[in-house]
């Protein structure tokens, strides 16, 4: 496999008394990949992007689209790029069909070779029959989507989604994703943003994590879980106890159980961080019973990439 | 530069889609030239009321000019002499000399300058301190402009003898003086060249028969006194014969000479129209709305994200705004030219030289594109382009003259007016109404130019430095 995007030490401060919104952040995409940039707003996401697809001068490091440096063959790499914003960037007043006409002659495509990728588009993003109507009647899923088909009409070998699901419809939304994962099925390099986890971990290939403009973390899904062991997460819904002696008595059998790292207590929820939950589900059951307590709701939680990002910032991916 | 079309066309759509902000732009500037137009004197007899103030000195000596007191001979006009019955010796008889107290200087200020037409226009007043009213003027006080008539002026009128009239004036108020010189023009037009005067008069008689009937000195005299009170001369000398004679100068009337002053060669009527004012005014103050408008849709485009997509297609930047700015000129110089046109056809204003208009108004919108640039990339964002837009546009016009004739303003207010660009449309757009041509406008046109390259030049600069962060 080839290399399709190198990022090298690249970073970004637009100004210098805030720290750089991009610190020195190093990672290569290969060809056919979809590499998804997980992190919280403002993590730097967006930034990144914008230097790698060259709307953004980066204040030191480079990177490479293909064999193209983005600082000094900018031009060239841009003709491998689509690009998806994160903000709807069509004009609200012409048609679906009239702006993606427009987006194709500025990537040097013209008559009937354009027309028909044009309908071959719109097919995709299954709009052929609002193609006329005016941008600004469109519901916010079905700009989302032209705005994706904007992206893609040149057939670029590299395609950068910022974001493309927020503030959608979970049906929108799972168009999108689909039809992201069909792109990169057929070939397509996509760099994709999120700070959905679901979203990273359904689609995929390797995962960056981004926090105040570092990358903390790459790797699969399952490299970036063993960060975090093979612990579980229990929840655990108890009736009211009698008195505090007997909680106590509780928090002290569980903690004493195998495998139990780590027991909290909120009302009458009990977090337990747990190897193997599900090998141990019947003991955490028969110790509740044993001091009188009744259990209303189990659930158990595998590691997930928000317990990654719990585990490598000590914050929630989303606060 | 393909793509620069295609950027320039997709923005003319857009445009035209907004059907409420093309009436915007042309139809309010057309209802307020109306507006204006009937407030300041009406549609219909469109005549100014400028009272612009002008001194006239007059040091014409009629026919006792000093030629005449060195001996050289007035010549009796060829009309005359075709006559036949007059010979070299009535040449040479200064004494008895017919209408010696002809004063063409006197005439055009009692009749000429005093006539109804023109006095809605100037406001003159006759001083006999050349050298005073010349201050005044370089002040910037009392009066916009001097205008000497020399000693020479009947014998040169009469004579057909080249002449000369001196206007004073401050350029700074360029647009009254043009005013101004252009009715002088047409006065001297009239009454110079070949005493045109005196030959049409004469043949007017001739054609008449009454020449014919003219058989000595003593009628000669007569006659010429006529056509002096013709014109309004009143003397001694004169006074009688034109009272014993009032039925007969009667059957001038018709035709008399003063109007020659109101009318040029082809007959056509040469008042100024108030119009010729409000028109280019309108036009200039939207053009100026129209072009910062235009220019704003880079930072409409900003805020949208399309022009983030845009830089992150593989075409410079520079493409992308030469995209725009053809957008936006073509949009402007179409409002533009329609509002000339209304002006033209709704409003009667003459423009002339259809190349003149086309030049002037293309380095009129040029510059106001690049007010329009300079704006957009100064400005923060849409909205602080939109204010500072709305300020700039209304100072410019206010200063540049589009609202208040600049003769209202003291004299270093007119200079700063030099410069916007609205200051040099209005000169320039004024002139063209007046009745001038192409060479007439090289200032105009070369300052617009400057004022352009000025702009697009610190507009570009910026523009850089705000698209590559
Ligand atoms: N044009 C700009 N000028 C100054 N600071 C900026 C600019 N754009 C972004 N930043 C700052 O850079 C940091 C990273 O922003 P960025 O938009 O790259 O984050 P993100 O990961 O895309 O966030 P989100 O998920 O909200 O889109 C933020 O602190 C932001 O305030
Ligand atoms: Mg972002």
């Amino acid at each position: 496999m080839s290399t399709m995007i190198e990022v090298r030490n690249l970073s970004k401060q637009y100004d210098p008394k805030h720290p750089p919104a991009v610190d020195n952040i190093s990672y290569d995409v290969q060809a056919g990949e979809l590499f998804s940039l997980l992190g919280p707003n403002g993590a730097g996401k967006s930034t990144t992007i914008g230097m790698l697809c060259g709307l953004l001068r980066p204040t030191s490091g480079d990177a490479k689209i293909g064999p193209y440096s983005i600082r000094t063959a900018t031009l060239a790499a841009k003709r491998l790029i689509g690009i998806v914003p994160q903000e709807i960037a069509l004009y609200p007043t012409l048609s679906a069909r009239q702006n993606l006409h427009f987006w194709g002659q500025m990537y040097d495509m013209q008559g009937k070779a354009l027309s028909n990728r044009v309908e071959e588009v719109l097919d995709q993003i299954g709009l052929r029959e609002r193609a006329n109507d005016r941008i600004d009647t469109y519901s916010g899923g079905m700009k989302r989507r032209v705005n994706i088909g904007a992206g893609l009409l040149h057939r670029p070998q590299v395609l950068f989604m910022d974001e493309p699901t927020v503030g959608i419809d979970p049906q929108s939304r799972r168009a999108i994703l689909d039809m992201t994962k069909q792109l990169n099925a057929e070939g397509m390099t996509v760099l994709y943003t999120t700070h959905y986890m679901e979203e990273a971990q359904e689609l995929s290939h390797r995962i960056g994590i981004q926090d105040h403009g570092k990358l903390i973390a790459l790797g699969t899904l399952a490299e970036l879980t063993r960060l975090v062991g093979e612990t579980d997460t229990l929840k655990l819904q108890v009736s009211e106890l009698a008195d505090n002696t007997e909680t106590a008595r509780l928090d002290l059998q569980l903690g004493a159980l195998p495998g139990v790292r780590n027991v909290t207590r909120q009302a009458d929820t009990l977090t337990l961080l747990i190897d193997n939950a599900n090998t141990r589900l019947a003991e955490v059951i028969n110790c509740c019973s044993a001091v009188g307590v009744h259990i209303t709701a189990i659930e158990v939680h595998e590691p997930n990439l928000e317990q990654v990002f719990l585990h490598l910032t000590g914050r929630a991916l989303r606060d | 530069m393909k793509k620069a079309w295609i950027i320039a066309r997709k923005d003319l759509m857009i445009r035209f889609r907004d059907g409420w902000g093309v009436l915007f732009l042309i139809l309010t500037p057309l209802a307020l030239t109306t507006i204006m137009g009937l407030a300041f004197g009406g549609i219909t007899d469109n005549q100014a009321e400028l009272h612009i103030p002008v001194a006239i000195v007059n040091r014409d000596r009629g026919l006792q000019s000093a030629d005449l007191e060195n001996g050289t001979a007035f010549k009796l006009p060829a009309a005359l002499l075709a006559t036949g019955r007059f010979t070299a010796t009535t040449e040479a008889t200064q004494t008895g000399f017919p209408a010696a107290g002809l004063n063409f200087g006197q005439v055009m200020i009692e009749q000429v300058f005093a006539s109804a037409g023109l006095q809605t226009l100037l406001q003159t007043t006759v001083v006999t301190d050349e050298s005073a009213a010349r201050r005044a003027v370089a002040a910037g006080t009392t009066y916009c402009c001097v205008i000497t008539f020399p000693p020479t002026l009947t014998q040169a009128l009469v004579m057909g003898q080249p002449l000369v009239i001196p206007l004073y004036s401050d350029p700074a108020r360029a647009t009254s003086a043009q005013i101004v010189e252009s009715v002088l023009k047409q006065v001297v037009g009239q009454l110079g060249g070949g005493s045109a005067l005196f030959q049409i008069s004469l043949a007017q008689l001739a054609s008449s028969g009454r020449l014919d009937q003219i058989q000595s000195s003593d009628q000669l005299t007569a006659l010429f006194t006529q056509i002096g009170n013709q014109l309004g001369v009143t003397n001694t000398s004169t006074t009688t014969l034109g009272a014993n004679n009032s039925g007969e100068t009667g059957a001038f009337t018709g035709n008399s000479l003063l109007q020659l002053v109101t009318r040029d060669v082809t007959g056509t009527e040469v008042a100024f129209n108030i119009l010729a004012f409000f028109v280019p005014a309108m036009a200039l103050i939207f053009l100026g709305f129209g072009a910062s408008q235009g220019v704003r849709s880079i930072l409409v485009e900003e805020e949208m994200g399309t022009f983030a997509r845009l830089n992150a297609g593989p075409l410079s930047s520079g493409a992308i705004l030469l995209g725009k700015l053809i957008g936006v000129f073509v949009i402007c110089a179409l409002q533009f030219g329609v509002l000339l046109l209304a002006g033209r056809f709704l409003f009667q204003v003459q423009w002339g030289d259809p190349l003149a208009v086309a030049l002037l108004a293309i380095v009129t919108v040029l510059a106001f594109t690049g007010l329009g640039l300079l704006i957009a990339t100064v400005a923060r964002d849409q909205s602080q382009a939109n204010t500072l837009a709305t300020t700039i546009n209304l100072i410019f016009s206010l200063v540049g003259g589009s609202l208040i004739p600049m003769d209202r303003f003291p004299a270093w207010l007119q200079r700063i007016a030099q410069l916007t660009p609205n200051y040099w449309g209005m000169a320039g757009f004024t002139k063209l109404a007046i009745g001038q041509g192409l060479p007439a406008l090289t200032t105009e046109i070369s300052a617009l130019t400057i004022i352009s390259v000025f702009l697009f030049g610190v507009g570009l600069l910026l523009y850089r430095r705000r698209v590559l962060r």
